[in-house]
C-alpha cells in the first residue's frame, strides 16, 4: 500500500500545478466589458509612486517564521510565482515576500492557490514589507487572470484583463 | 519567553478568526481550555493596563500629549456606561521605541523586549514612532508617509492570548507621520479608536452599510448610527469626516449604538462588578435584549437546521416618525459564537502555519445559528420601546472578514425573512427565532449516506448531483482506476435554484486509495475551492500510477453543511480503448471506456484530435486518421471544464516497438529477367505474442539491385500496409541478372533498428527465356473458372515477339481457349483455361514452339472445401459518419498449407442484419465484440449473398444500410467452407 500512498501524493502535487494552469475563460463574461467603464488609472496611480514590487502572483506556499527568542519578531514569509511582472521583478520567477506577522491579524492573509495584484513596498532594513495602502495595493485575480478592480462604491469588483491593467499602470507611470 | 507563551503567539497571529456582532475571538476546541470552549475573549477584568512609548509621537504631540492623545481615544470606549471596561496607563515603556532599536541580527529581526507578544507585564505597548521609521520598519519602505495615513497611522492589534480565553498582549503603533498638524488628529484619533476596539476584543460590524457604499445616499440618522467597527473605508473618506461626521453632527470616532451594544455583551456591568465601575449601569437593566437562533425552515415550514453567518439586525422603531431607526441600530451575526471553520478531512484541519482552524468557535451546534441583540436602548423616560427585527447578509466585499463566515467567504444566506417588530422593555429578555421562509429544504442524496469508512459505489455514469445538507457532511464515493491514467474530478458549487455560485459551499476534493485509512490531508487534494477559470467550479486533477480502488470525497471547505450546499459532480476518466491498436492507415474505430463522458468531449488520438461520432457517459465513439507507427496516448478533455484523462500508451497505431515481421514466403526459383517470380514476397507481422497479426503496420518494401514490385505499382520501393491478417505481399518482376536482396522492414519511419526480413532472388538471362507472370494457383474444389495464363518469351532480358508459344495441360481436365499464341512485341502470350466443376488439380505446360524448348509449368492445385480457410483483409470493424459510405468488406479464402495460398473461385456466403436502436440512438461499437447497448437493435432489413474468390483469394462485400437512414448497424459473417468470419460497421446518420 505504501507505493500507491507515494503515488497519490505525487498526484497532489501535479494536481496543483495542473489546475492552476491558466486558461481561457468560459465565463465572467463582464470581463472585457465593464459598464461603466472603469477608469484605470485614478486607481493605481495613487500606490503606484511608493511601490519597489508589483506583480501579479500565485501564492505558493505561506510560513510562520519566529525564533523563539523573547526579543524576536514574529514574520510571516509568502512565496509567490510571478505570473505577470511589472516592476521589480521577472515573469516566473519565485518571489518571497516577508510580512510583519502582526499584520496576519489584521486580516493581511494569504493561502496557497490565491492569485493577487500586489503593489509592494521596497523591503525595509528588516527586509519586511506590505501592500501599498494596505487594502489599496492588493487587488484580487480571479482564474482567467482578470484584476478585480473596484467600480462604484459598494458595486462588485469588475474582472480586468491583466493586459489592460498593466497597460493602464504603465500610462500611470508616465506621468 | 515561556514555552506557553511562545505557542500562544503563534495560535493567535495564524488562526485569529472573526466573530462578528460581538467578539473578535471566541475560545475553541483546540488549544483553550475545554471549560472556556465558546467564551469570547477578553482582558480580564475588563482592565486594559496599557504602557506607552517614552519618545514623542510627532513635535505636535510630545510623549505627555501623545499620552493624553491616547487616553482620550481609549476614554471613547472605556465611557461606553453599560460596559465594564477601563483603561489604565500602567506607566511607560522601557525606552523609546525607534527603528534604531528594531535591527536584524544573525538573521533574526530583534526589538525590544516590552513590545513583544511575550512581554505581559506591559500588556498593551503603544510605540510612538514620531519619525516613521518604525512603520517602514515593519510595513515596508515608505510605508509611513502621510498619504498612507488612512492604512498605516495606527495600526497593530492583540498579539497574544492565553489558553484560558483571556488576552495576554497587544500592540499598537502610531505613526508621528500622522500627527503632524492638528487638521491630521481627528482622523488619527478615529484610527486609533478603531484599533483599541479590535485591542478590546470586538469584532468587525455591519449596519447602515449604504453609509461607505452609497446607494440609496446616507441620512444623517443612518451616519449617526454607523458604527465605528465597520470594517473598511472607502478611498474617497479622507479626512474621514467628509463620510461620517455628517457636516460636524456626528464625532466619527465615537463608539454607536452598535458599538457600545457590542462592547457591552464582551465586558457587561452587573450587579457583581458595578462597584469596580462607579457611575455605570448595569448593563441588562438599562438595555432591552432580542436573542434567538436562525434556521433553515423545513418542508412544513418549521425551524430545521441552524443557519449561521446572518446579520441580525434590531432597529429602533422611532416614536416620533413610527419607522425603522438609522440611528438606533444594534446587530448581531448568527452564529458569532461557533466555529465558522473547523477545516475538513480532505484540506486538512490546520491552515497554512500548522495552526488548528477549530482553535477559535464553539463546536457546540446549539449556537451555530444563535445571536444576542442585547443592549437595546429604550428610550429615555419609556420603559418599553419597538423594534424592528430584520435580517441581512453580510457583505462579502464591506465586511469580509466579519462574523463566522469571515475567516473564508461569506455565504449568502438561504430564504427570507419578512422584518417583524418585536416590542422589549427595559431589563427585558425576548426570545425570538428566526425561521428562514423558503429556504433550502434538507433532503436525503439520492444514493443515500456515505462516510469515509463507507463509501457509496461511483455512479456508473461518473455523474451526480449531492448536497452536503448537514453539519460536517462529506460525500465519499469508490471506484477503481487503472495506473497510467489521469483524471479529473469537476465539482461545481450550485445553490437551491440550481445557479452555479461561489456564495454557497466551497466545495474541496480529494483523493485517497481506498485502502487508506483516512491521512488528512488527502494525498490527492484541492487546496483551496474555485481553483479554476470556471465560476462556481473546482477540480482534481489527478495522475494514477498503481491500479487500485480509489475513494474520492468531497466536502466544504470549511468543515460546514447546509440544505443550500449543493453541488454538481463528476468524474472524467478515461480508462481503456478497444481495440487497442489501430492502422497506421487511419479509419480504424475505437470505443473509449470510462466515466464522465460527454458528446462535447474532446478527443486526441496521437496527438491529433479525432472527431467524437457517438458518445454516451460511459463510452465515446472515434474513427481514428491516419499516423505514425508507436505507441500513443488518447487524451480525453472537457473544454468547458478544463478538466481532462490522459490514458497514457495505450493506443498502439501500426507496428508497436515489440511486433515483429515473419517471411511468409520468399524463395524462388531462378527468374528470368523480364519474368515474374513465382512466388510472392510476402511477410506477416506479428504481435510480441508471435501469434496475433497486426494489421494497419508498415511495411517498407525495398530491392538491391532494383525489382518492380507489383504492391509498388513496378517501383523498387515503397511502404505498405499490413492487412487485417497482418500480411503484406508482392510479386517480383526481376529487372536484371543478378542476385537481388528483397528487404522488408517494419516501420523504420518509428524504430531506429526496425526488424527485417530478406530474402533473395536470382534473375536469369539466356539466348532464350520463357518466363510464366502467371504465379501457381490454387483453385476451389468443384469452382467453375476461368484463369487467364500469361507467358513472357525473352532473349538475353529483350522480348522477343512474333513467336508461338504452345499451350498443353498435361495432367487434370480443362478447356484452354488456345493451343498456340504468337507472341506480341512485348512478348508476352497469353490463353485461358477454363475448369468445369473442378475436381482434380490441373497442370497446364507452356513450351516455346519449334523446339518446344524452353517450358514453364504452371500448376493449378485443387483444394477441398473441408481445408478452406478466411482471413480478414478490411473492412471487419468500421463506422462511417453521416455522409460517408461504408467500405466493402474484405476477406481472403486460403488454404489450410502453411504457409498457405490464395485459393480461387471459392463460394463465399455474405450475410448480413441491418439493424436500429428503438428512438434512433446511437449505436456505440465495443470493439469487436458487437454492440453494446442494454436493449437490443431492431432488425429492420437483411441482405445475403455469395461471391466468388478471386485469383488472389479475395472476395468482397458491399456493406450498405440498404437506404436506411439514421444511425444504422450492419453485423454479418462471410462464410467459405467451415470458416466463417464476422463483420460489423455502422453508419451514422446525421
Amino acid at each position: 500500500m505504501r507505493a500507491v500512498v507515494l503515488s497519490v501524493i505525487t498526484i497532489a502535487l501535479s494536481s496543483v500545478l495542473i489546475a492552476q494552469t491558466p486558461q481561457v475563460a468560459t465565463r465572467r463574461p463582464d470581463i472585457n466589458t465593464p459598464n461603466p467603464p472603469i477608469l484605470l488609472r485614478p486607481i493605481f496611480q495613487p500606490i503606484l509612486r511608493d511601490a519597489g514590487k508589483i506583480f501579479s502572483g500565485t501564492v505558493l506556499a505561506v510560513e510562520h517564521q519566529n525564533s523563539g527568542s523573547s526579543s524576536a519578531l514574529a514574520t510571516t514569509n509568502i512565496r509567490f510565482r510571478v505570473d505577470e511582472a511589472i516592476r521589480g521583478v521577472r515573469k516566473s520567477e519565485i518571489v518571497e515576500v516577508k510580512e510583519w506577522a502582526g499584520l496576519w491579524g489584521s486580516g493581511e492573509r494569504y493561502h496557497p492557490g490565491e492569485r493577487v495584484l500586489l503593489f509592494l513596498y521596497p523591503p525595509s532594513k528588516l527586509g519586511l514589507t506590505s501592500p501599498v495602502g494596505h487594502r489599496a495595493g492588493r487587488f484580487p485575480v480571479n482564474g482567467t487572470g482578470g484584476v478585480l478592480l473596484p467600480t462604484n462604491p459598494g458595486a462588485k469588483p469588475k474582472p480586468i484583463e491583466i493586459h489592460k491593467v498593466v497597460a493602464a499602470i504603465r500610462e500611470a507611470e508616465q506621468e | 519567553m515561556s514555552k506557553l507563551v511562545f505557542a500562544t503567539v503563534v495560535v493567535l497571529l495564524f488562526s485569529a478568526r472573526a466573530s462578528a456582532g460581538g467578539p473578535a475571538y471566541v475560545a475553541g476546541a483546540s488549544f483553550f481550555d475545554p471549560s472556556t470552549i465558546g467564551t469570547p475573549i477578553t482582558w480580564p477584568e475588563g482592565i486594559v493596563n496599557y504602557y506607552t512609548d517614552q519618545g514623542d509621537l510627532s513635535t505636535l504631540l510630545p510623549g505627555a500629549s501623545a499620552d493624553t492623545f491616547v487616553a482620550s481615544a481609549f476614554t471613547m470606549w472605556t465611557s461606553v456606561p453599560t460596559a465594564a471596561v477601563s483603561a489604565v496607563h500602567g506607566g511607560q515603556l522601557a525606552e523609546n521605541v525607534s527603528g534604531s532599536n528594531i535591527s536584524v541580527a544573525n538573521g533574526a529581526i530583534t526589538t525590544p523586549a516590552d513590545i513583544t507578544p511575550g512581554a505581559t507585564t506591559t500588556p498593551v505597548g503603544i510605540v510612538y514612532d514620531e519619525d516613521g521609521s518604525v512603520t517602514d520598519a515593519l510595513l515596508g519602505s515608505g510605508a509611513s508617509a502621510s498619504i498612507y495615513c488612512a492604512d498605516n497611522g495606527a495600526f497593530g492589534g492583540v498579539d497574544n492570548l492565553g489558553s484560558n480565553a483571556q488576552f495576554q498582549h497587544a500592540l499598537i503603533i502610531l505613526n508621528g507621520n500622522c500627527a503632524q498638524s492638528s487638521s491630521q488628529l481627528p482622523d488619527l484619533q478615529y484610527h486609533l479608536v478603531r484599533i483599541i476596539g479590535r485591542v478590546l476584543g470586538l469584532d468587525w460590524s455591519q449596519a447602515n452599510l449604504n453609509v461607505v457604499a452609497g446607494n440609496p445616499p446616507a441620512t444623517a440618522d443612518q451616519i449617526a448610527g454607523f458604527p465605528v467597527m465597520h470594517e473598511y473605508d472607502p478611498p474617497g473618506c479622507v479626512p474621514v469626516a467628509n463620510c461620517y461626521s455628517s457636516n460636524g453632527a456626528v464625532n466619527p470616532a465615537q463608539p454607536k449604538t452598535d458599538d457600545q451594544a457590542a462592547l457591552s455583551r464582551l465586558y457587561p456591568v452587573t450587579a457583581q462588578n458595578i462597584s469596580s465601575f462607579t457611575g455605570k449601569q448595569v448593563f441588562s437593566q438599562t438595555t432591552a435584549r432580542i436573542h434567538g437562533s436562525v434556521y433553515f425552515s423545513d418542508a412544513n415550514g418549521a425551524a430545521a437546521q441552524p443557519m449561521q453567518g446572518v446579520s441580525v439586525v434590531a432597529r429602533l422603531i422611532d416614536p416620533s416618525t413610527n419607522q425603522p431607526s438609522g440611528s438606533v441600530v444594534v446587530t448581531s451575526i448568527s452564529g458569532f459564537l461557533f466555529c465558522g471553520n473547523a477545516g475538513n478531512i480532505i484540506t486538512g484541519y490546520t491552515d497554512s502555519t500548522g495552526a488548528n482552524f477549530n482553535q477559535f468557535g464553539s463546536n457546540d451546534q446549539s449556537v451555530e445559528g444563535f445571536f444576542d441583540l442585547a443592549g437595546l436602548p429604550i428610550p429615555a423616560g419609556a420603559s418599553n420601546a419597538q423594534y424592528q427585527l430584520s435580517v441581512e447578509a453580510v457583505d462579502p466585499l464591506w465586511s469580509t472578514h466579519a462574523g463566522p463566515y469571515g475567516s473564508t467567504s461569506q455565504v449568502e444566506p438561504s430564504g427570507s425573512f419578512t422584518p417583524i417588530l418585536v416590542t422589549v422593555t427595559l431589563g427585558g429578555d425576548v426570545a425570538e427565532d428566526i425561521l428562514m421562509q423558503g429556504s433550502a429544504v434538507q433532503k436525503s442524496n439520492w444514493y443515500g449516506s456515505t462516510s469515509y469508512a463507507s463509501p457509496g459505489q461511483l455512479p456508473t455514469s461518473g455523474n451526480w448531483a449531492g448536497v452536503m445538507s448537514a453539519y460536517g457532511d462529506a460525500d465519499f464515493f469508490e471506484f477503481p482506476a487503472q495506473a497510467n491514467r489521469s483524471l479529473s474530478v469537476i465539482v461545481n458549487a450550485i445553490d437551491e435554484s440550481s445557479n452555479l455560485s461561489e456564495s454557497k459551499a466551497l466545495p474541496v476534493i480529494g483523493m485517497w486509495a481506498l485502502a487508506d485509512p483516512g491521512s488528512s490531508p488527502a494525498p490527492a487534494n484541492t487546496p483551496s475551492a474555485f481553483n479554476t477559470v470556471n465560476f462556481g467550479e473546482t477540480r482534481l486533477d489527478a495522475q494514477i500510477f498503481q491500479s487500485t480502488t480509489f475513494r474520492v470525497g468531497i466536502t466544504d471547505y470549511r468543515g460546514d453543511g447546509r440544505p443550500d450546499y449543493r453541488y454538481n459532480a463528476r468524474v472524467l476518466y478515461g480508462d481503456n480503448i478497444n481495440p487497442a491498436r489501430a492502422s497506421a492507415g487511419g479509419g480504424t474505430p475505437l470505443t473509449i471506456q470510462g466515466l464522465g463522458l460527454q458528446p462535447n468531449t474532446t478527443v486526441q488520438v496521437a496527438g491529433v484530435t479525432v472527431p467524437v461520432l457517438g458518445a454516451s457517459a460511459t463510452q465515446l465513439l472515434v474513427n481514428t486518421g491516419a499516423g505514425t507507427d508507436g505507441t500513443y496516448d488518447v487524451l480525453l478533455q472537457d473544454s468547458g471544464s478544463g478538466g481532462q484523462s490522459d490514458m497514457s500508451g495505450v493506443l498502439t497505431i501500426g507496428a508497436g516497438p515489440t511486433d515483429t515481421i515473419k517471411m511468409i514466403t520468399g524463395a524462388n526459383p531462378a527468374t528470368a529477367v523480364g519474368g515474374q517470380a513465382p512466388v510472392p514476397f510476402a511477410v506477416q507481422v506479428l504481435a510480441a505474442d508471435g501469434i496475433t497479426p497486426v494489421g494497419g503496420a508498415s511495411v517498407q518494401l525495398s530491392s538491391s539491385p532494383a525489382v518492380a514490385f507489383s504492391a509498388c505499382s513496378g517501383g523498387s520501393s515503397c511502404t505498405v500496409l499490413s492487412d487485417q491478417s497482418g500480411m503484406a505481399s508482392t510479386f517480383m518482376t526481376v529487372l536484371s541478372a543478378n542476385v537481388m536482396t528483397l528487404t522488408a522492414k517494419l516501420a523504420p519511419a518509428s524504430y531506429s533498428n526496425p526488424q527485417q526480413v530478406q530474402a533473395t532472388l536470382l534473375g536469369t538471362s539466356s539466348q532464350l527465356d520463357l518466363a510464366l507472370i502467371t504465379p501457381p494457383i490454387w483453385i476451389a474444389q468443384g469452382a467453375t473458372v476461368t484463369l487467364p495464363i500469361q507467358a513472357r518469351v525473352m532473349s538475353n532480358g529483350t522480348p522477343v515477339g512474333g513467336t508461338a508459344l504452345n499451350f498443353q495441360i498435361t495432367a487434370g481436365s480443362g478447356t484452354l481457349s488456345a493451343n498456340s499464341v504468337q507472341t506480341a512485341a512485348n512478348g508476352n502470350a497469353s490463353a485461358s483455361l477454363q475448369v468445369n466443376s473442378l475436381s482434380a488439380s490441373v497442370r497446364v505446360t507452356l513450351c516455346v514452339a519449334q523446339n518446344n524448348s524452353p517450358c514453364q509449368v504452371l500448376n493449378a492445385t485443387m483444394v477441398q472445401d473441408s481445408s478452406l480457410q478466411l482471413q480478414p483483409v478490411s473492412g471487419m470493424l468500421q463506422i462511417a459518419p453521416p455522409g460517408q459510405n461504408l467500405q466493402p468488406v474484405s476477406v481472403r479464402v486460403v488454404d489450410s498449407d502453411t504457409p498457405s495460398h490464395p485459393v480461387l473461385g471459392a463460394n463465399v456466403s455474405f450475410l448480413a442484419y441491418i439493424g436500429r436502436m428503438p428512438g434512433n440512438e446511437p449505436i456505440v461499437w465495443a470493439g469487436g465484440s458487437g454492440i453494446s447497448q442494454p436493449v437490443m437493435p431492431v432488425i429492420l432489413a437483411e441482405s445475403q449473398t455469395t461471391v466468388q474468390s478471386d485469383v488472389n483469394g479475395l472476395a468482397n462485400f458491399a456493406v450498405s444500410t440498404g437506404g436506411i437512414s439514421g444511425n444504422a448497424a450492419i453485423v454479418g459473417s462471410a462464410t467459405a467452407g467451415n470458416n466463417s468470419i464476422n463483420f460489423e460497421a455502422q453508419q451514422l446518420g446525421p
